[in-house]
């Protein structure tokens, strides 16, 4: 037990202290934050579920919001039968921290041994019928949910297995404190732990684990990787259907689905869903699918696939729908008749460039034009197999005998489902008074009675509570309610409230992420504090997140899950009697005119709220801070009307800076500058939600930069031409991108210039391509080098490194830029003068080298696919044509490569017509 | 002046408050407002098809601007100084350049502009108010796309050379050469790496006795918003940058990795390339992200506060005021607020020696206060003296505040009148940090100077915390309370005597 020294120390279990227990002893783990005001014996009492025998009033175990025991039967999982015999035989050894207690202590082994295995036999014999879905041991499967369990919130509660930022006494501490999830390699067949990860509420009503709403494939991912350990076992597996299709991605131009078997694929995997995801990019790639369905209902089945550029579906080897060939989004379907049983599928399909669209539907007996649903996707695979799998009869006689051993040992008190033997009930709580040191509770536990793994301080904290039942009999405050509620479901894990708990103070916020690159600090990856929340949120909105989940800051890795715990039901409730104040003034009747009003303070001509929150479908200008349009869904009046001129009393360390500092209007020309009136029209505004009019200055138009009369310069990053990009349009319609980073051409192109809405709205992310048409890309790497030896190998430094240096440009009396740079000693003149064709256009290039050269100096003029042309030219890749005058000598084609001598000093004139 | 509220209506209304107060609801005077009476602002009007992000400004000889942008555009503005300004011509003197924050003329014809990618100097041959000639100084760091790699460019230092404050690669790495160090460029176009540990900076100038500072902002390894001294072999806090030392052939091996969670007076005592901020601006307090530098040089022009700086925010679109000063020949000090109510993001800052401060503004990509999208504003002293803190020095045992008028002697002289507490910000890899550690030692004492015009207060000290001492009961001798009764002491010494 290495980990035993942290446990030992573990802050969030300090309150029910650990330090007389056995070394082999965790004890039960029931996370509480630090400085939690409740009592540990009532807390206990909820979280050993103490009122399932010893019967309570309903005031009593209402307020307890017991954890009950997982269901077992039709409603449980289907669990191995090797980790069931040991779960049995030490349910602390086989899970260190579990709650479930030892009930064969002290029974002679033989007797002991019997019940084991009669109980095995029974539990086997009710578990639901079939055999649970098989997953496929990829561990690339692995990989996503790695990411998944330590992004999404499982390592709010359980273990993290990887550090991230943390360091390793913070992994240490975090592990320590964490809720166990013992021997699952051993427990579960993969597609059983995937069930109950999607529902966990179905399994374990009380809901302290919640439901992430995982999509099947996460689901199952997340489930490989928690059964890691059963990886290396199943290479010996036999090949069986499995979840899901197998993905092959391809890189590169396709024109037609065939193309794609001339590649390797350069990534695979398993899906759920057939989409473009696995490509992670959005041009020049082709995705294959391929797997079978497994068909229950014989019929005509129509299959639809729909996309830009090209697809192919195939049912058993048979071209069923055939939408191959570059072209915009279309649909095109086609009709198999299908058996019952497995049927092989194969979906191909590619993207070149521009628009986008794939998606697959199929209907069938039954039922109508639909996604193709994850359950009837399968391939073939070698499957999981849990750990200390052998065979496995069932034995009826044996399974008799266990139900007798489950109603002697009143399993059924605890663990519900179809048709079990109920429970018998014990002592009531309330008369257990003068038996608090007795029991469960005892010293030493008799046999027959259940013995908990208690630390004495839980133990101690439990005797007092029972000794004193009156201490739960007088109502709880509704800030303690809360404070039960939040403790019990652990939602002080990622949420603080009122000082305690929180992922800061928990010291697990190192494993909260947020996602890309959204520069929103703590706020975009720490859930928000509760502190107020009940006078926050509306009780409809704290409703619907509590049932639902939510996603209202999609820049934050972690989701709100769903609990399914009827404690919750009352929550919103209780934390509106808790923080609700009492004076808080009814919402302003507002109008229409007020709504005009706070359309412009939220947009650029007003506060520009806009210029770090979203809207709707639209982007900030900066941050991507959360959406305005739910606001008025979410948001109560009394809290917004208090938090606007002040967000960091509300809310500290908030980025949201105030517009009105001490109750005074930044922008007085809005309602005569009027605090309230202002706040109340963006309230006024917000009501309307994502349907109201769009706020000024999101919708990016283009801003096209027109060269007219004379040139105009555009430094900033140009797709194609680099970080330290030159862009000069001409009004002749011809362009160019010098970069000034390697010292070339790096591009020319036709028509428009520059869109230069990228780089002039927001914070200006990211490389703009050219505007205009015909956009060609000049040879990239050194344009010279200095060979003794022409036909050498061209290096491969650029820039500074192999010896350039720009010196920046000068204005021609046209004011065209003559680039001036330096080589190795050579000064270097580099000017472009556009000469239109009819339908092509020429850069007229004038090179002029001063200075002295080291050796021999080669200009690189093309690369690719060089072939003279007529009249001295050269045909550069189909799209370029060159030709030269001056230079030192011949041009020569060297290793595929246009190299020209150059003379220093000299001059060089080269036409680059396109 | 706030043109909507002239300053005869503001004194009229003032009188006739107390007999109306039943009849009208009139609001107290906006602290902005109330600042006006004494830096009354002038907004330059832009012509219509001019974005003016001002990324920097530089004073011209003949009462002449030059304003560059964040869309790479210089302007030359003419009949700036006119009041009231309705004169203002803007003359294109170059375009297409990266983003322009920082600006300089030499005086021979060049001006200077620091663009994200190079140092650039840029001269009109032809006399048409155009620049014909762009050369390349120096640029000899890396760029990668990033938009968070900004460069900000000083006004040269005593030796000429001019400071460059490179933003990491976003906020915690450094992808390309020197992001997240300060170079030297000097006139001959040498790169000399200089300070590493800067994280996403906001401005950059000198103080009075020609030091460098920077303006750093709230993010890892950052508590909160700074000012931070440049100086050769420096690390002002950010580890991000630490591999550049492999290329930084003047300096010696990086400094030892910080401890995150630690604190900033533990580790300078660990590190010592360590230079720990002069002064903190308490992020929600005054300000959330500190921008533009500039030095009051104008020895009265611009009122009482001579050698102090101003350094603009951002988000807040105000100015702040800067008083430092050394102690065991470490940078410390307080800052004040000092003038807001700015129409956009304030970015830029330039005193000019008649004592007007132009301060231009932006609001794009980070929201800010004053609502504009730009803005380019003059700040002017009324010739009124506000009461204010004018100096705040840490004695051995407390602290000695001076301020802009005589002293009421009963209330200065009672601890009563004041609030003081104190904090600090975990030093962490994380982002921001809220205030920890905090005491709220009682005011010992309050002993008022012969002179009639400085306080001593004895309070216990605590190195590496900001000391935020509020005066609310504190009266002039004509019974007015300070116009900004509060300041922000960051002390990372204590003096012995």
């Amino acid at each position: 037990m290495n980990a035993l020294p942290f446990r030992l120390s573990a802050g969030v279990f300090a309150l029910l202290g650990l330090t007389t227990l056995l070394a082999a002893d965790v004890p039960v783990a029931v996370p509480v934050p630090t400085g939690a005001r409740m009592d540990a014996g009532e807390l206990l009492l909820g979280e050993l579920n103490c009122v399932a025998c010893h019967a309570a009033p309903l005031e009593i175990s209402a307020r307890l919001q017991s954890r009950t025991a997982p269901r077992l039967g039709t409603e449980g999982l289907r669990l191995t039968p090797q980790w069931i015999r040991s779960w049995l035989s030490n349910p602390a050894a086989s899970k260190p921290g579990t709650a479930m207690p030892d009930l064969l202590h002290g029974l002679p082994a033989a007797e002991q041994a019997d019940a084991i295995e009669s109980l095995t036999q029974f539990l086997v014999s009710i578990q639901p019928a079939g055999a649970p879905d098989a997953v496929s041991a990829d561990p690339a499967r692995a990989a996503i949910g790695q990411t998944l369990y330590h992004s999404l919130g499982c390592v709010a509660c359980h273990a993290p297995f990887e550090r991230g930022a943390a360091s390793a006494e913070v992994l240490a501490a975090a592990t320590a404190r964490s809720i166990p999830l013992g021997d699952l390699a051993r427990k579960y067949p993969a597609g059983e732990l995937a069930r109950f990860l999607r529902s966990p509420a179905l399994h374990r009503p009380s809901g302290r684990m919640p439901s992430f709403n995982l999509t099947a494939t996460e689901a199952s991912d997340l489930a490989v990787y928690l059964l890691r350990e059963q990886l290396a076992g199943s290479t010996a597996a036999k090949s069986a259907p499995v979840g899901g299709l197998k993905w092959d991605l391809f890189e590169g131009e396709f024109h037609r689905c065939a193309d794609l078997a001339r590649k390797e694929p350069v990534a695979s995997g398993t899906t759920d869903r057939i989409t473009a995801e696995p490509a992670r990019r959005e041009n020049n790639f082709g995705l294959r699918f391929s797997g079978g369905l497994e068909i229950a209902t014989a019929g005509d089945y129509t299959f639809w696939a729909s996309s830009d550029d090209g697809s192919q579906i195939r049912v058993d080897d048979r071209l069923v729908v055939n939408n191959d060939g570059e072209h915009g989004g279309n649909t095109v379907s086609g009709t198999v008749a299908l058996t019952p049983g497995f049927h092989s599928l194969e979906i191909l399909f590619f993207q070149l460039g521009g628009g986008f669209e794939f998606s697959v539907e199929w209907s069938g007996p039954g039922f109508q034009r639909q996604p193709i649903p994850p359950g009837v996707l399968k391939h073939f695979a070698r499957p999981l197999v849990p750990l200390g799998q052998g065979e496995f009869t069932g034995d009826p006689a044996r399974a008799a005998r266990g139900r007798d051993w489950f109603a002697k040992l009143n399993c059924g008190a605890c663990h519900a489902g179809k048709g079990l033997p109920e429970g018998r009930p014990a002592t009531p709580l309330p008369s257990l008074k003068a038996k608090a040191t007795r029991g469960c509770l005892a010293e030493t536990v008799s046999v027959g009675i259940p013995r908990y793994t208690l630390s004495v301080p839980q133990r101690d904290a439990l005797r007092t509570t029972v000794a004193h039942p009156e201490s739960l009999a007088s109502a709880p405050s509704p800030a303690l309610q809360v404070e039960s509620t939040l403790t019990r479901l652990n939602c002080y894990a990622c949420h603080s409230r009122d000082g305690l708990g929180g992922p800061v103070a928990e010291g697990r916020s190192d494993w909260f992420q947020v996602v890309g690159e959204a520069d929103l600090g703590d706020e975009g990856r720490i859930p928000p504090a509760l502190t107020g929340v009940g006078a926050k949120l509306k009780p409809a909105w704290l409703n619907q997140v509590l049932r639902e989940g939510t996603k209202v800051r999609p820049y934050m890795a972690t989701r709100m899950p769903v609990f399914g715990s009827p404690a919750l039901e009352s929550l919103p409730a209780q934390v509106r009697a808790a923080d609700r104040n009492a004076s808080a003034p009814a919402d302003p009747a507002v109008t229409t005119r007020d709504a005009k009003f706070g359309w412009k303070l939220v947009g650029t001509d007003g506060l520009s709220c806009v210029a770090c929150h979203t809207f709707a479908q639209y982007p900030s200008l900066g941050i991507p801070a959360l959406g305005l349009g739910t606001l008025g869904q979410r948001l109560e009046w009394d809290w917004f009307r208090r938090y606007l001129p002040d967000p960091a009393a509300l809310r500290p360390g908030t980025r949201m800076p105030s517009f009105w500092p001490e109750g005074h209007a930044v922008n007085d020309s809005l309602l005569g500058g009027n605090t309230d009136a202002q706040i109340q029209a963006i309230w006024a505004y917000l009501a309307a939600g994502d349907k109201a009019e769009v706020p000024t200055g999101l919708v990016r138009g283009r801003q096209e930069l027109i060269p007219a009369g004379e040139p105009e310069i555009y430094r900033n990053f140009i797709a194609g031409a680099g970080s330290r990009a030159i862009g000069v349009g001409y009004p002749e319609k011809a362009n160019l991108a010098f970069d000034a980073a390697t010292l070339r051409p790096a591009l020319v192109w036709q028509g428009s210039f520059m869109d230069t809405a990228r780089h002039s709205t927001g914070r200006g992310e990211g490389f703009e391509p050219p505007l205009g048409d015909h956009p060609v890309s000049l040879p990239p790497g050194p344009p010279f080098a200095i060979l003794p030896d022409g036909d050498a190998s061209w290096p491969t430094e650029t820039g500074t490194a192999a010896g350039y240096q720009f010196s920046g440009y000068r204005f021609d009396a046209k004011r065209r830029p003559v680039f001036l740079y330096r080589f190795r000693g050579i000064s270097i003149e580099d000017a472009f003068a556009p000469k239109p064709g009819d339908v092509d256009m020429t850069f007229v290039r004038t090179l002029r080298f001063t200075g002295a050269s080291p050796g021999p100096v080669w200009f690189r003029a093309a690369t690719g696919t060089v072939t003279p042309g007529p009249e001295g030219t050269w045909l550069v890749n189909g799209t370029l044509r060159l030709r030269f005058r001056g230079g030192a000598g011949e041009a020569r084609i060297v290793q595929g490569e246009l190299r020209i001598p150059v003379a220093v000093p000299g001059e060089l004139v080269e036409e680059i017509t396109w | 002046m706030n043109p909507r509220f002239p300053r005869s209506l503001h004194r009229f209304a003032c009188l006739l408050v107390p007999l109306l107060t039943t009849i009208l609801t009139a609001a107290p005077a906006s602290l902005a407002e109330r600042e006006s009476v004494y830096y009354p602002m002038l907004t330059l009007p832009i012509p219509k098809d001019i974005v003016l992000e001002a990324g920097a400004i530089q004073i011209l000889p003949g009462q002449r601007l030059a304003v560059s942008t964040r869309l790479g555009d210089i302007y030359l503005v003419d009949g700036a100084f006119g009041n009231p300004p309705d004169h203002v011509r803007f003359t294109r003197f170059a375009s297409g350049l990266h983003e322009v924050l920082g600006l300089w003329s030499s005086g021979d014809g060049w001006i200077y502009a620091t663009q994200r990618g190079e140092v650039t100097r840029l001269r009109d041959t032809d006399g048409d108010g155009r620049a014909d000639v762009v050369e390349t100084v120096a640029d000899g760091w890396g760029i990668g796309g990033d938009y968070h790699e900004y460069a900000f460019g000083s006004k040269p230092d005593r030796d000429g050379n001019i400071w460059v404050a490179l933003c990491l690669t976003g906020s915690f790495t450094s992808e390309n050469l020197f992001r997240g160090w300060a170079l030297r460029i000097t006139p001959d176009g040498r790169v000399i790496p200089t300070t590493s540990g800067l994280r996403s900076p906001g401005g950059i100038a000198t103080n009075s006795v020609g030091d460098m500072f920077y303006t750093d902002n709230q993010g890892p390894w950052n508590g909160t918003c700074w000012l931070k001294p440049l100086k050769p072999g420096g690390f002002v806090g950010h580890p991000g940058g630490f591999k550049w030392y492999a290329q930084a052939t003047n300096l010696g091996a990086a400094p030892k990795e910080p401890v995150s969670g630690s604190r900033i007076a533990v580790e300078r005592t660990r590190i010592p390339e360590f230079l720990p901020p002069a002064i903190a601006f308490p992020y929600n307090k005054l300000g959330q992200s500190a921008s533009g530098i500039a030095n009051d040089f104008t020895g009265g022009k611009f009122g009482p506060f001579t050698n102090q700086l101003f350094v603009g925010d951002q988000t807040w679109s105000l100015v702040m005021r800067v008083f430092l000063e050394q102690v065991n020949g470490v940078y410390q000090g307080a800052c004040f607020p000092f003038r807001e109510g700015f129409a956009s993001g304030c970015l830029s800052l330039e005193m000019a020696a008649d004592g007007s401060l132009f301060v231009g503004g932006t609001d794009r990509g980070w929201g800010a206060r004053g609502g504009q999208p730009f803005a380019l504003q003059r700040l002017l002293w009324s010739g009124k003296t506000p009461f204010e803190i004018h100096e705040m020095r840490v004695r051995p045992d407390g602290f000695e505040l001076t301020f802009t008028e005589p002293l009421d002697p009963v209330t200065a002289g009672n601890p009563a009148s004041y609030q003081f507490e104190n904090y600090t910000y975990i030093y962490q890899s994380s982002y921001g940090s809220p205030e920890v550690d905090k005491a709220t030692p009682p005011i010992e004492s309050a002993t008022v100077g012969p002179d009639g015009r400085s306080v001593r207060l004895k309070v216990k000290l605590t190195p590496g915390h900001v000391h935020e001492l509020k005066l609310p009961g504190v009266r002039s001798k004509s019974a007015e309370p300070l116009l900004h009764p509060v300041a922000y002491y960051w002390l990372n010494e204590i003096p012995e005597r």
